[in-house]
């Protein structure tokens, strides 16, 4: 188990630092020049200058990427020239927005989809399982613009049963007391239901439109999963012996497809976190992805290499807790781990 | 069954917990916002957040009306009414000074402070306090502020304090635009103290600091600021002048999406907002409850022409191009009617602006035609470039192709990125492209200079006649009207003749409001001033 968790690891830290060449590469190869893209076009060529020497923008690109992945080492993802902070305090700052909404996202997707799929599974061809595969067709192919400007249209616009989309809180509330960042849970630590629920009815709609789209994903994998397991000799042997079916699918069939579900919640929950930039703007969301739209507008390519990298390296974590996940719970895998 | 009973009962109080908790807390809410003064507090939204709130530093239009409501200024502009708004003038007259009063060669002027002004931490201020805000805008090196001074003859020793009540500030020349500088809001008044106190070696302005906090001299004080959601703006009772102060506060929520910024308007969330695309405007004046205040402004739409590249390096060919613009078509298709058509790139509402030049801009296809033969061009094909975030210009495009395609010219519409089509502009490579210029201080010299003039940072034509920097450096310096006026003609008489841009239209000035939103007020910069605004 230890070569395995060792492998696991060494294999994630070699995806970071490929992420963090080709993020470092990607943004160096785009056009715009970050000084002076700062300080305006009125600015004076000495100024542009003084600026990029204050960058090290004039320095070779390996020195570039040597002292942006030793300022990486400490922490230091360098200047947001839009704003003059670090870039590590604009987006760690909207990381626990981001992080709630991706959570309410997956936690609806999976109250949706997981038992939609396993209903499908358990009788396919029936209406469940017609019924699921039309929505799952649906939620794919729906762009979040769209439904999460039906969702604005019908339930906030036309029904008023949600809040409009002004962000985390109605306009003009103060925040609760940060100890996680995430404003349902910091709301309950402070005892504030009210404000509790507030969040919750600001979250809906947004954590709807991502939602609803990746409980699409669930759905299909699940099915999948589990119909996959229905050929099995265990669980024709199973039903021989005249275990009951619900007891056989619950049992039997699911928590062996929880490998390939587990899988696909690990990427649901990533791609949730990472592209959401839509939603947070539609929704005046305050979390990162709205920080990369608004980089992408200002020019701000530091900005964009912070929110590509720290984005991508939570994406390498998921999936090593989901590898390492599997190992815990199949020794097949850490085996084959091991041996290869 | 038991069980499941108490669970039910235990759902209901949570329930019943939860909707007390949200009614004591929205109870709460409406309590902190009523005014006693009868003053109503505001929430608007405008087209960008606010990333920083400091006047010498900010990048958004928002950030420039909020930052200028946490400093004022030794002058302000006067306002005269129009229609539902207040649009600044010419004149100026005192704000943070007691009196100001000019040498007669106009060099020195001599601000008397008011007595006993202070600042929203109760400390005094004085003209230390605006000696050391002065050269803070020339000498900090994240301000953009430093491009103007020179432009009115100030340098590092421009000014002093002879007394805690005294300011002289002393110019290598006197120039009216002085007066609308130091009426502008980078030039209000910071806290010296406050400044020392969070400088560092490596930031002697507090330049970090004051991104993100103030000590307010202005109408208003940050109550609380989020730089993700919103900023509330709280009345300074510090301020000099209660009584100027028309409202309760202001909210200024970020909304980055101009079809949301309108359904909240639309929905009574927010009682005005700006930067919406002219459609929804043009949509939502229909709307029962809305008004659409809309007002002339300087602002200049213009075709950019690379004056070094063949064939607009003849200027036969720029005219032609001018003369094939479908000036009106402009203002009806593409702006909605909430625009102007080009008077030139002074536009007809500045000062000094030439009425002799406007008849240049009325489209004439045979013209056109006439001075494309005289300059041998046929089957030219360009490319016509413009930011992609524009919808405005997207759609001007199409009407310019179309335009262009008469007098027998072909031009490929190319949507830049953003980014891409600043860094073009700036390495000055476009051949053809659509941008926007405003002239603070809606100075015609500071706008011909900054279009055209030899070297300007924003005249990305690359441009340069010596003999029109002379005519502009002559306006610059001139205090006399009749002066500036004949000097200014000349000027605009040239660009028209040598056409090294074609002035498009000028973008009305436009904000939505719930109806009972008063007092929207226009000063020179084109930006709200906060403390006007007032609500039934």
């Amino acid at each position: 188990m230890l070569r395995y968790v060792l492998r696991r690891l060494a294999i994630s830290a070699v995806t970071v630092a490929g992420l963090v060449l080709v993020t470092f590469i990607v943004v160096r190869i785009l056009p715009g020049d970050a000084a002076a893209a700062r300080l305006g076009p009125e600015a004076s060529q000495a100024d542009i200058d003084a600026l990029r020497a204050q960058l090290r923008l004039d320095d070779s690109l390996p020195k570039q990427l040597l002292d942006y992945t030793t300022g990486l080492l400490k922490g230091d993802l360098g200047p947001a020239v839009s704003t003059g902070r670090p870039v590590s305090d604009e987006l760690f700052d909207r990381l626990p927005a981001t992080i709630e909404l991706a959570f309410a996202g997956l936690v609806i997707a999976l109250l949706i989809g997981f038992p939609w799929g396993l209903l499908a599974a358990a009788r396919p061809g029936r209406v469940g399982d017609v019924s699921g595969r039309l929505f799952a067709v649906l939620g794919s192919s729906m762009a979040p613009i769209w439904l999460g400007l039906l969702l604005i249209f019908g339930f906030y616009s036309t029904w008023h049963l949600f809040p409009g989309p002004v962000g985390r809180l109605a306009i003009g509330t103060l925040p609760p007391p940060e100890v996680t960042g995430t404003y349902v849970f910091d709301s309950l630590l402070a005892g504030d239901f009210g404000l509790a629920w507030q969040s919750i009815q600001y979250l809906a709609l947004p954590a709807l439109t991502l939602g609803l789209g990746a409980s699409a994903a669930v759905f299909k994998m699940v099915r999948s999963a589990v119909l996959h397991t229905a050929d099995s000799g265990f669980v024709r042997t199973a039903r021989a012996y005249g275990v009951p079916g619900r007891e056989v699918l619950l049992r039997d069939q699911l928590r062996n497809a929880m490998l390939q579900v587990l899988t696909a919640i690990g990427l649901v929950f990533g791609f949730l976190l990472g592209g959401n930039i839509i939603v947070e703007r539609l929704f005046n969301w305050p979390g990162m992805g709205r920080v990369a739209y608004d980089a992408l507008g200002s020019n701000d390519l530091g900005l964009l290499q912070g929110y590509a990298l720290i984005i991508g390296t939570i994406y390498i974590l998921l999936n090593l807790v989901v590898d390492l996940v599997y190992g815990v719970i199949d020794p097949r895998v850490r085996l084959g781990g091991s041996n290869s | 069954m038991k069980a499941h009973s108490r669970r039910s009962r235990l759902m209901v109080s949570v329930t019943a917990l939860t909707v007390a908790g949200a009614l004591v807390l929205s109870a709460c809410g409406s309590d902190s916002n009523s005014e006693s003064s009868g003053k109503k507090p505001l929430v608007i939204s405008l087209d960008s957040s606010v990333d920083v709130i400091d006047p010498q530093q900010w990048r958004t239009p928002a950030s420039m009306v909020t930052s200028g409501s946490v400093v004022e200024q030794v002058i302000e502009q006067t306002y005269s009414e129009s229609g539902p708004a207040r649009i600044g003038g010419g004149e100026f007259t005192n704000a943070l000074s007691e009196k100001h009063e000019y040498s007669a060669d106009g060099k020195t002027l001599t601000i008397t402070l008011r007595d006993g002004l202070k600042f929203a931490d109760g400390t005094p201020l004085t003209a230390d306090d605006v000696v050391w805000s002065y050269q803070r805008g020339l000498e900090m090196s994240a301000a953009y502020t430093k491009v103007l001074y020179p432009m009115v003859g100030l340098t590092a020793d421009s000014f002093t304090a002879p007394d805690a009540r005294t300011v002289q500030v002393t110019a290598e020349f006197g120039t009216p635009l002085l007066d609308k500088m130091l009426a502008m809001q980078p030039f209000g008044v910071y806290s010296k103290a406050t400044g020392e106190e969070h400088a560092t070696p490596d930031d002697p302005w507090a330049a970090a600091w004051f991104r993100e906090n103030s000590n307010s001299s202005g109408p208003y004080k940050v109550a609380a600021y989020d730089k993700t959601t919103s900023i509330q703006l709280a009345p300074n009772t510090e301020y000099y002048d209660q009584d100027r102060i028309a409202n309760g506060g202001v909210t200024i929520q970020f909304v980055s999406d101009p079809a949301q910024r309108a359904l909240l308007l639309r929905n009574g969330e927010i009682d005005l907002a700006g930067g919406l695309p002219l459609d929804q405007v043009a949509e939502l004046a229909k709307t029962d409850g809305l008004s659409v205040v809309s007002e002339a402004s300087n602002r200049l739409e213009y075709l950019g022409l690379n004056t070094t590249k063949a064939p607009f390096d003849d200027k036969r060919v720029r005219q032609a191009i001018a003369l094939a613009m479908p000036y009106q078509t402009f203002v009806d298709e593409v702006l909605y009617g909430y625009g102007d058509a080009s008077s030139g790139i002074v536009s007809s509402n500045m000062e000094t602006h030439a009425d002799s030049v406007t008849e240049a801009f009325k489209t004439d296809l045979a013209a056109a035609k006439q001075l494309l033969s005289e300059a041998g061009v046929s089957d030219l094909s360009t490319t016509l470039s413009f930011k992609q975030s524009s919808t405005v210009e997207a759609r001007a495009a199409v009407y310019i192709q179309s335009a262009l395609k008469e007098i027998g010219i072909d031009v490929q519409i190319k949507p830049l990125p953003d980014a891409e089509f600043t860094q073009r502009t700036n390495a000055r490579d476009l051949e053809m492209y659509l941008n926007n210029f405003l002239a603070w201080g809606a100075d015609p010299f500071y706008q011909m200079a900054s279009l055209a003039g030899s070297g300007a940072g924003t005249n990305f034509n690359n441009y340069a006649n010596p003999a029109l920097d002379e005519l502009l450096q002559q306006g610059f310096r001139s205090q006399d009207q009749a002066d500036r006026d004949a000097v200014s003609a000349q000027a605009q008489e040239l660009l028209v003749d040598e056409m090294p841009l074609v002035p498009l239209w000028n973008p009305k000035w436009t904000y939505v409001v719930r109806d009972g939103v008063h007092g929207l007020t226009k000063d020179n910069t084109e930006q709200l001033r906060l403390q006007y605004l007032t609500k039934d």
